[in-house]
């Protein structure tokens, strides 16, 4: 089973999927086609690029008449949250273990 | 401390000599009583490793040594290979003793091929930018809906 995070982050690694997460969380939610509009590419290369956020569940998509409308999610990214919140209490205890290893 | 989104910082006074806090910055037995449970660093430009550490094991990968003064590697949960991040330590001498200062941030995955192959071609330091500013900007929303 591929690794969520990994998958976020491999989604981010692409410039374009940036800039479409990026224009969904300025602008709010819009279609393909609306994205399309403000970015520099076609409107199939917006929703291949919306597929691959969807896949890694930083896009969710809701049908509103013949188009779908996307959302940009942040449930994925609270896994990065959790990086950064655990990462300092780490280092505490290590430097902490660390001046009592030290005379 | 300090630190921002996506990076974290520490620093230490301690009263011991600089090649006294380097071995226990080098050594794996030595780092093993403050770094992790069990640790086994090969501590040289390109080593590898691991540390086990509060249950989650590491893999390491050594990235520079400047013998005395530093030392940064890359370390990666090993059943989370995405949230690689890169770790440099920093030992100055002060009257009395050392200063240890550490710096912990987050990195765009280098461990993934997938990843490795989206980033073929392109500036890895512009990438890296950009994902700061957009995991940024995701988690300024994520607190505005949490509010």
């Amino acid at each position: 089973m591929p690794d969520p995070l990994d998958a976020v982050f491999g989604a981010l690694s692409d410039p374009t999927r940036r800039q479409v997460i990026k224009a969904l969380l300025a602008d709010g939610p819009g279609t393909a086609t609306a994205l399309a509009r403000d970015l520099p590419i076609s409107r199939q290369a917006v929703v291949k690029h919306l597929q691959a956020l969807d896949a890694a569940g930083l896009v969710e998509g809701e049908r509103v008449g013949r188009e779908v409308r996307f959302r940009a999610t942040t449930a994925p990214l609270t896994e990065v949250s959790t990086w950064i919140d655990s990462v300092g209490p780490q280092w505490d205890e290590r430097l902490d273990r660390l001046s009592r290893r030290v005379p | 401390m300090t630190g921002t989104d996506d990076q974290i910082q520490r620093s230490l006074e301690l009263d011991v000599e600089a090649g006294e806090l380097w071995r226990l910055m080098t050594d794996s037995d030595e780092l093993a009583t403050w770094l992790g449970d069990e640790v086994d660093i090969d501590m040289v430009p390109g080593g590898g490793g691991r540390v086990l550490d509060d249950e989650i094991e590491r893999d390491v990968l050594v990235e520079q040594v400047v013998d005395g003064e530093r030392i940064s590697w890359r370390w990666w949960p090993r059943d989370e290979p995405g949230a690689a991040s890169r770790v440099e330590l920093v030992i100055t001498a002060r009257p009395g003793g050392t200063r240890l200062e550490i710096t912990e941030t987050l990195i765009a995955p280098p461990v993934s091929a997938h990843a490795r192959l989206a980033v073929v071609g392109s500036s890895l330091s512009a990438i890296r930018w950009d994902l700061r500013t957009t995991l940024m900007a995701i988690g300024a929303a994520a607190t505005c809906l949490a509010r």
